[in-house]
């Protein structure tokens, strides 16, 4: 089914879907490769917090062209998140960050958001050609999220699944002054 | 005024800017990561070199202890065996036979007594490269028989107590930890003027501890760090390395108190060397 049979009155319906798998699909990857423990939890709130918000404004929420405004939270939302991503791989530089798959994943979700962030959000001020032509741009930062998603691909390939080991810190034990 | 009369930016400029301001920020963002990489690496390839400057000047004092030792066990052969030999070869030379009987009986019991004491002093020399007391009972009796000897001075108050050391180490381990110990207590002596010393071992999840206190002057971690990094403290060289032969660490600090002076040594109880060595087998 093309998305441009479906009806006016139920367009909303799946751009709010497709907003929310998105926004989830994206945050499960960041949050499956966050470590701080205290990050997480204002992850899972922040995502339920959002679904909520989803619900709502599907059902209230008055959508011309655009689900804008859903957009632009998850934008922000999933920019936090890298943020936070990649502030813990500078911090824990172990090996390269060029052969840390989700490096790459980060960088190409970054790309397409930030690309395609701004269009969306003025996407009922511009005209139609104008919605035609800076349409047709937000496609090269979504080929580039392409390319780097194949790239980590081949990275994640490689470099197989290392689980860390961590090393229990085990108290000294007491010794008596006889 | 103007800012007030001044129309709202067009949407396509907002767009255009906005999008424009967005893709500075992510390479700034990328850059910034790859110029944070070079610089860790950078960092931990200086660490590196520092490492390999350490293990240099460790195997250096290896080597200038052995050559130590050997200049040591040399002199003493040739300053104290050889001397008496050479003695006990006058008594026995060849107008021997032209003596009397009893400067004969005379010469013989010299002689005799010159090679007791050479006896004894080639036996000292075999204990002072190992003890005895450790290869036939451990180290647990070497240690309490070290301390009753510094005991017996009467100058200071040597004690220990050994906890849960059932089970024997192998011979190479149970020497390396009694040198480890053995200098420990020496450079106590030389340098701490404490009245006590008191050496406690535990085992506790696979691990052997061994605790040594002292009332005197001590040193700390800092120190020993950087003892063990500069070209002095050769002793101290040679218990980092003999560490690490047994994969184990060692730690200077002060008790809870902040009384006492406190070395920590922690051992893997089983030998991590020959545990892999079986298990290469087994495989």
């Amino acid at each position: 089914m093309n998305y441009f049979e479906i009806p006016n009155s139920n367009r909303k319906y799946f751009q709010t879907a497709y907003t929310t798998f998105e926004y989830l699909f994206f945050t499960y990857i960041l949050f499956k490769n966050i470590k701080s423990r205290r990050i997480k939890p204002y992850i899972v709130i922040l995502s339920f917090l959002f679904i909520v918000f989803q619900a709502i404004y599907v059902q209230l929420g008055t959508i011309i062209r655009l689900d804008t405004i859903p957009i632009g939270i998850e934008t922000i939302l999933i920019v936090f998140y890298i943020v936070v991503f990649l502030s813990e791989l500078a911090k824990n530089m172990e090996t390269s960050i060029l052969k840390n798959y989700c490096f790459w994943i980060s960088i190409g979700i970054l790309i397409y958001l930030c690309g395609s962030f701004f269009f969306y959000i003025l996407i009922d001020s511009l005209k139609r050609n104008e919605i035609e032509m800076f349409g047709k741009m937000t496609y090269i930062s979504e080929i580039i999220k392409n390319v780097l998603f194949g790239l980590s691909l081949i990275v994640y390939s490689k470099a197989g699944f290392k689980k860390e080991i961590q090393q229990e810190i085990r108290p000294a034990p007491f010794l008596d002054i006889t | 005024m103007f800012f007030l009369q001044s129309t709202a930016p067009s949407p396509t400029i907002v767009l255009i800017l906005g999008t424009l301001c967005m893709f500075i920020l992510v390479g700034g963002i990328i850059i910034f990561m790859l110029l944070h990489q070079r610089k860790v690496e950078g960092h931990s390839k200086q660490i590196e070199q520092m490492e390999a400057d350490h293990q240099k000047i460790l195997l250096n004092a290896s080597i200038r202890l052995q050559e130590e030792e050997r200049q040591r066990l040399a002199a003493d052969l040739h300053d104290d065996a050889g001397p008496l030999l050479a003695t006990a070869r006058l008594y026995l030379n060849e107008n021997l036979i032209n003596q009397d009987k009893a400067s004969l009986l005379q010469s013989i019991l010299q002689t005799r007594q010159i090679i007791d004491e050479t006896i004894m002093l080639v036996r000292n020399i075999s204990h002072n490269l190992m003890p005895p007391t450790l290869k036939n009972f451990g180290l647990e009796s070497a240690i309490t028989d070290l301390f009753q000897k510094i005991s017996g001075s009467g100058v200071v108050n040597a004690s220990s107590r050994f906890h849960d050391y059932k089970e024997r180490m192998n011979e190479e381990r149970e020497l390396i930890v009694f040198r480890v110990v053995q200098e420990l207590i020496n450079n106590i002596l030389k340098h701490s003027k404490s009245s006590f010393i008191h050496l406690t071992q535990n085992l506790q999840e696979e691990k052997i501890f061994i605790r040594i206190h002292h009332d005197g002057r001590g040193i700390l971690q800092a120190d020993f760090d950087r003892l063990n990094k500069s070209y002095d403290g050769l002793g101290l060289k040679n218990i980092s390395s003999r560490m690490r032969i047994m994969q184990g660490q060692i730690s200077f600090e002060k008790d809870i108190s902040q009384t006492y002076f406190k070395v920590t040594i922690e051992l893997p109880k089983i030998d991590p060397e020959a545990a892999r060595k079986t298990k290469k087998q087994l495989a």
